[in-house]
């Protein structure tokens, strides 16, 4: 086997996470209710990716799946949880949307928006008081910030200097004067500093880019025990304006990173397209990046080979869905 | 071998207690310790204590449910219960549900601290009983003790348990006073005989309790049959099979808690008994529907008075 070319590093996390997705969006059917896609929000996955160290930990939301599988979980084992099936540890009673991977730093995924960003605090408390070192990261959508009690937790990481990078993966419309379409305030960043934390506006369509600011924001937090906010702006990917994901615009191919498709979600928005951009102008063979995205396809067809045949957990249905609920029942 | 101690004091010696034996547990919220500042833990253990939070009870019990999961052992006190309303969201949709989603692998035992039930002209939205709307949540541990004995080993088992829990502390109960073992072991027997009785049994939760055996006194005292009187220290999970055998071999049952009646947890429990013992007469107590008035006169009128105890007491005696 090959050791991983370091160049590639970056653009295999994003492809493991649009490729697992794409897999995803073709089992749909035969997926019982409602998931996420991370078309387009796969920078900031793959910067926590790249830059978390062992012991921090992430908190993620509804659209998860790009935060575990760039954080390093199983994606056979998520595979199978999304599908439903009952295969441990999580056995079909979480699927898509509760998640987790404690190994990987993901301990549970709250699906209510804005749910993880009090939670993140409370890691950040925990790895805080223990000092452990450890930092937390916290992911949410700009939807999240509309909750009251993002700024309720905005002001305590503040007032009380917890260890966490707030990341917002912001694909609002953002029309000049407002933040979004929901915010009254000019920026996500004013809004993070009304609470006296210092904040950074990235563009999440350049994932090199954000590497960097995650990279700078998680050293600062860690040295100075602050909170830091990044607001990374992203396209939002016309396949989620559907009820369930529909993927309108096919699965990505990396050639049309060689020549301007005429194509917004192309040209502009896809962050995977952006990164072999940047590999083509640093003079690496197309041949080169299609071989990285061969080895990537081969690992997320191999683990949705593997979801379906993983064992699934011994006892009755009865059992599997009333066991644990309290600690010995 | 026994002291009498009031319950406020009991339940700060279970606190330094904890505190002494554990070293993740933090105690964060609205006042050092519930409205006894001068029980000296702040002063004992300030690196333990995150006092006087902003007034932010959402953030903070979301908060609490993130370090929970991660390895520290938060308790919270949120004061008067209602206040916990705007933190409702991580108390009973997220921390109940991590051990249960993540097949066991993580937990995140946090305890909650409320100030329950009628104080007494207080008004409509300080006098509630949540417990009777947390019991409807599968995976959260929700107490109900009565007495120093009971707070005191209610602490403890929260303390070292692996489940998210609510204390519920009834605001009347701070200054009554009884015996306390500190040796008795844990976990909390979640059914605690106040009174024992071979008529009737009385099961109760918290305050109520108190006022069922005064009642139960005041009956036998005036000729009428002797009754036990049963304290349910833990609601959920429920220790209905239990009591149903506690209530078999009595001729009647009556259940008493200062919940509203759709919901509480003496309906349920009355519920589970009817089906499991179907020869014993039953009878509920519980609050009227209607919001606390300020006016203590009026108050008397909907909340389970030691008079409406003993009424209901004599009725179901027959």
């Amino acid at each position: 086997m090959n050791v991983p070319d370091d160049r590639f590093q970056l653009l295999r996390l994003l492809l493991s996470a649009r490729r697992f997705d794409e897999a995803v969006l073709r089992l749909g059917p035969e997926i019982d209710g409602h998931h996420h896609v991370s078309h387009g929000l796969e920078a900031s996955a793959a910067a926590v990716g790249l830059v978390r160290r062992e012991g921090d930990l992430i908190a993620t939301n509804f659209r998860n799946h790009a935060h575990l599988i760039c954080a390093g979980h199983d994606p056979s084992v998520m595979l199978a949880e999304i599908l439903g099936r009952h295969v441990p540890p999580q056995l079909g009673r979480s699927g898509s949307m509760h998640l987790a991977a404690p190994r990987a730093g993901v301990l549970y995924t709250s699906a209510m928006v804005a749910g993880g960003i009090p939670q993140s605090i409370g890691y950040a408390l925990a790895l805080k008081r223990t000092e452990s070192g450890g930092i937390a990261f916290c992911l949410f959508g700009d939807g999240a910030v509309q909750e009251g009690v993002a700024h309720e937790s905005f002001n305590l990481a503040s007032l009380w200097g917890l260890p966490v990078v707030f990341l917002c993966e912001n694909n609002g419309t953002m029309d000049g004067s407002h933040a979004n379409a929901y915010q009254a305030s000019p920026s996500m960043s004013a809004l993070a500093e009304a609470h006296a934390i210092s904040s950074s506006v990235v563009s999440g369509r350049d994932p090199r880019e954000t590497v960097a600011a995650v990279r700078e924001a998680a050293d600062q937090v860690r040295e100075q025990s602050r909170p830091r906010f990044l607001d990374v702006q992203s396209g939002a990917w016309v396949g989620n304006q559907t009820f369930y994901p529909t993927d309108v615009t096919g699965p990505t191919d990396l050639r049309r990173a060689a020549a301007p498709t005429g194509s917004d979600w192309d040209d502009r928005d896809d962050p995977i397209l952006a990164e072999a951009r940047s590999l083509l102008a640093d003079d690496v063979p197309m041949d080169a990046l299609l071989e990285v995205d061969a080895e990537v396809r081969r690992r997320i067809e191999q683990a949705t080979t593997e979801a379906l045949e993983l064992a699934e957990a011994p006892g009755s249905l009865a059992e599997i869905a009333g066991a644990g609920v309290w600690s010995g029942s | 071998m026994s002291q009498s101690i009031l319950y406020w004091e009991a339940r700060a010696r279970a606190l330094a207690r904890c505190l002494e034996a554990d070293p993740s547990i933090a105690l964060m919220g609205e006042t050092s310790t519930p409205f006894n500042p001068e029980d000296g833990l702040l002063e004992r253990y300030p690196d333990r204590f995150l006092p006087y939070p902003p007034i932010s009870e959402f953030g903070m019990l979301g908060m609490s449910v993130g370090a929970a999961a991660a390895g520290l052992r938060p308790c919270v006190f949120v004061g008067t219960s209602t206040f916990m309303y705007y933190g409702w969201s991580p108390v009973v949709n997220e921390a109940p549900h991590i051990r249960y989603l993540s097949g066991g692998e993580v937990s995140a035992p946090v305890v909650v601290n409320i100030q329950s039930g009628a104080r007494r002209a207080g008004g409509a939205q300080h006098e509630h009983t949540p417990h009777a709307m947390l019991q409807n949540v599968a995976g959260l541990t929700i107490y109900t003790p009565a007495t120093p004995q009971s707070i005191y080993d209610v602490y403890r088992t929260a303390l070292t348990g692996d489940d998210p829990a609510v204390i519920v502390d009834h605001v009347l109960l701070g200054e009554t006073s009884g015996p306390l073992d500190e040796r008795r072991p844990v976990p909390v027997q979640p059914l605690e005989v106040l009174r024992e009785g071979a008529d009737g049994i009385v099961i109760a939760t918290s305050l109520m309790s108190l006022r069922a055996t005064e009642a139960a006194e005041r009956l036998h005292t005036a000729g009428g049959p002797s009754l036990s009187v049963v304290n349910v220290a833990r609601i959920t999970p429920s220790p209905w099979r239990e009591l149903a055998a506690l209530v078999d071999g009595h001729d009647f049952a009556v259940f008493v808690d200062e919940s509203r009646g759709p919901g509480s947890p003496a309906s349920y429990l009355l519920a589970r008994v009817a089906e499991a013992v179907p020869q014993a007469r039953l009878r509920l107590v519980c609050t009227a529907d209607a919001p606390s008035p300020f006016s203590t006169a009026l108050l008397d009128e909907i909340v389970p008075t030691v008079e409406r105890i003993e009424q209901s007491l004599r009725a179901a005696a027959g």
